[in-house]
């Protein structure tokens, strides 16, 4: 059996209005020079990893052996359209140039946590086509997985999974709403 | 947990349109890069694949038509792993592309290929295609599938190149990695497929590591060099003494370059044999982690080994194999922008 | 060629690299990278601001030795622009 535990969630959708405000709060600082996208992410980060209990005034918990799993439809694409417009001259201002790769905002993520591990990040219109296949390389330290979105409404939802032997779970909902549901504690994956 | 192992390739880069063509023109001295021009008076060094064709896409479907037969990917229903961090850029400059859809191109992808499987995309920067193997490789041995098949995609556009020269991170020569006068990376487009297999063929893909690290963005760590090395060594069962060969990241840069000789050398006092491909077709970033593998176990298989061109900076007290080494064990690495470090370890059963 | 003034070229370095006005404003012999910096500016910020000044100025910096003689202060950025000016 594949079991995974949900011990936290952010469910960002959309983040509340003073969100740029609780971001800085968390990191201690104002963000700065890495764009609306990749703060929409460190902030549903954040917000999950609290709720798992695993980060407290910029220190966290989260295993070295976890995976980051981070998705996305589109990433930090309006960053990339900026900074296409502004390369029309042969020279994009390098932090747009950095903006605009969506693996940024994991390197950001990672300096947050004072974290260094396993993150990668997929484009998908599928959010749990990224959790089955976190899920499926089964890391011992589970699974921070996040779906975020600057299209309004902006939404940053995240779950922290941890792998978990019982038996009767329920099946992976179809939905990440349903997965969002504070009434769901765990699911399987087939096989 | 099953083994897995590289059964097939196919790369198109800029030595050749095919793994045959690359190692002739390999053996033969390779090529010069050619000019891209990414602004009014401004180019760079770049190696492009000798295809020219006037339609973005009728050439990148071209390309990844042929490189997925030459892996001999057959059965379409198997899990497909796109790696490309530079989408379709390319198509947008030239005003082909409909809309700002990144997902499109992926799907025009799937179409092309007529792909019936799962479809991912993983997009890391210069690690994509590195990540993709390490996601098929887990998606294999814990048994979600039989077959995988990884295609790495990075293809022609000015925008890369301007940014990477807005950066400061360009050479405007041929590169030259790890030689004193290094003077930074030129960048390339490349084509790679891997197919993955449970079924035994001679390479065995060991295991691997990614390991971010925030704390450059836009460039690696030693310490993270290390790190990676240690967990793809535990992941792969091997120890140090066991890696006969490391096929560098060392693209030229000034900076990267020795940090990841510093951060290798942590874990191998004694260095094994070391190789780069980055002076033959440039750094294809998303594509590079599967088209240097390519390319690296087709030269081993061929017995084909690109010459050294020039000398190491005596500093680093290490070079490039002259020769082909006796390879069992290798390791591929690759580094880059948004902090990430990642190897795959290869075991070659003769 | 446009002319910039220490205004505008303070402006221009706050806006590129996302940073506040310190208190007070810059003045023009303070250090704008190292420890004694009020603005903290890394090497990626000098990137930055390098390819702000030549899109709105035309020089280009040459290289990052150069960038950074050239960034130790408003004045010497200042100096530095006049001079390939002339």
């Amino acid at each position: 059996m594949n079991g995974w535990q949900i011990i936290g969630r952010s469910a960002l959708n959309p983040p509340p209005d003073n969100w740029r405000q609780a971001l800085a709060i968390r990191l201690g600082h104002k963000p700065r020079r890495i764009g609306t996208w990749a703060e929409l992410v460190l902030y549903g980060a954040l917000c999950c990893l609290e709720n798992a209990g695993e980060f407290t005034s910029s220190a966290s918990t989260l295993p070295a052996n976890a995976l980051i799993s981070l998705a996305s439809p589109r990433g930090p694409m309006q960053a990339l359209c900026d900074s296409l417009v502004e390369a029309q001259d042969g020279q994009p201002l390098p932090l747009g140039f950095l903006q605009g790769q969506a693996n940024q905002a994991l390197a950001h993520l990672c300096k947050a946590l004072n974290w260094q591990g396993d993150a990668r990040y997929l484009t998908t219109r599928h959010p749990l086509d990224a959790l089955r296949l976190a899920c499926q390389s089964r890391p011992k330290g589970g699974v921070l997985l996040g779906w975020v979105s600057e299209d309004e409404p902006a939404s940053s939802q995240w779950l922290r999974l941890v792998p978990a032997t019982a038996q009767r779970f329920a099946p992976l909902p179809a939905t990440l709403a349903e997965l969002m549901d504070t009434s769901l504690n765990s699911f399987t994956l087939e096989g | 947990m099953n083994e897995v192992f590289l059964a097939g390739c196919g790369l198109a880069c800029a030595l050749g349109k095919d793994i045959p063509s690359a190692l002739r023109m390999l053996q033969a001295g390779g090529v010069a890069p050619q000019s891209l021009s990414v602004g009014p008076a401004l180019a760079w060094p770049y190696f492009a694949i000798p295809d020219p064709q006037p339609d973005w896409y009728a050439r990148a479907r071209h390309l990844c038509q042929q490189v997925v037969m030459e892996s001999s990917a057959n059965n379409r229903n198997i899990p497909l792993f796109i790696a490309s961090c530079s989408l379709n850029i390319g198509a947008f400059e030239d005003g082909t592309a409909p809309e700002e859809d990144c997902l499109q191109f992926s799907e025009m992808l799937t179409e092309w290929l007529a792909w019936q499987g799962p479809v991912y995309w993983i997009s890391t920067a210069c690690t994509s295609s590195s990540n993709a193997i390490l996601a098929a490789l887990s998606c294999l041995r814990n048994g979600h599938a039989q077959e995988a098949l990884v295609l790495g995609v990075e293809l022609i556009n000015r925008y890369t190149c301007a940014g990477f020269g807005a950066m400061q991170l360009l050479d405007t020569r041929r590169p030259r990695p790890l030689a004193a006068d290094r003077a930074g990376l030129v960048l390339g487009e490349a084509v790679a497929a891997l197919r993955l297999s449970c079924e035994t063929s001679p390479w065995r893909i060991c295991g691997g590591a990614n390991v971010v690290d925030g704390c450059d963005p836009a460039g690696a760590r030693a310490e993270a060099v290390s790190q990676m090395c240690q967990r793809a060594l535990a992941d792969g069962g091997a120890n140090a003494d066991d890696i006969d060969l490391i096929k560098l990241q060392a693209a030229g840069s000034p900076g990267n370059d020795p940090i990841e000789l510093e951060g290798l050398r942590e874990i191998f006092p004694q260095l094994p044999s070391l190789i780069s491909f980055k002076a033959e077709i440039g750094h294809t970033l998303g594509a590079s982690g599967a088209a240097e593998l390519a390319l690296l176990t087709a030269c081993i298989d061929q017995r084909i080994w690109p010459a050294a061109r020039y000398a190491t900076d005596p500093a680093f007290n290490a070079g490039f194999a002259p020769r082909l080494p006796a390879v069992r064990y290798l390791m591929s690495n690759i580094l880059g922008f948004g902090g990430g470090h990642a190897t795959v370890i290869l075991e070659h059963r003769s | 060629m446009t002319n910039i003034s220490l205004p505008d070229l303070q402006h221009l370095i706050l806006e590129a690299c996302d940073k506040e006005e310190p208190e007070g404003g810059l003045s023009p012999d303070e250090a704008l990278f190292g420890p004694e910096s009020r603005l903290e500016l890394d090497s990626l910020d000098a990137l930055q601001i390098s390819v702000a000044i030549q899109k709105r100025t035309g020089i280009r910096i040459a290289d990052s030795k150069e960038t950074r003689r050239a960034m130790a202060s408003l004045q010497t950025l200042a100096d530095y622009l006049a001079a390939q000016r002339t």
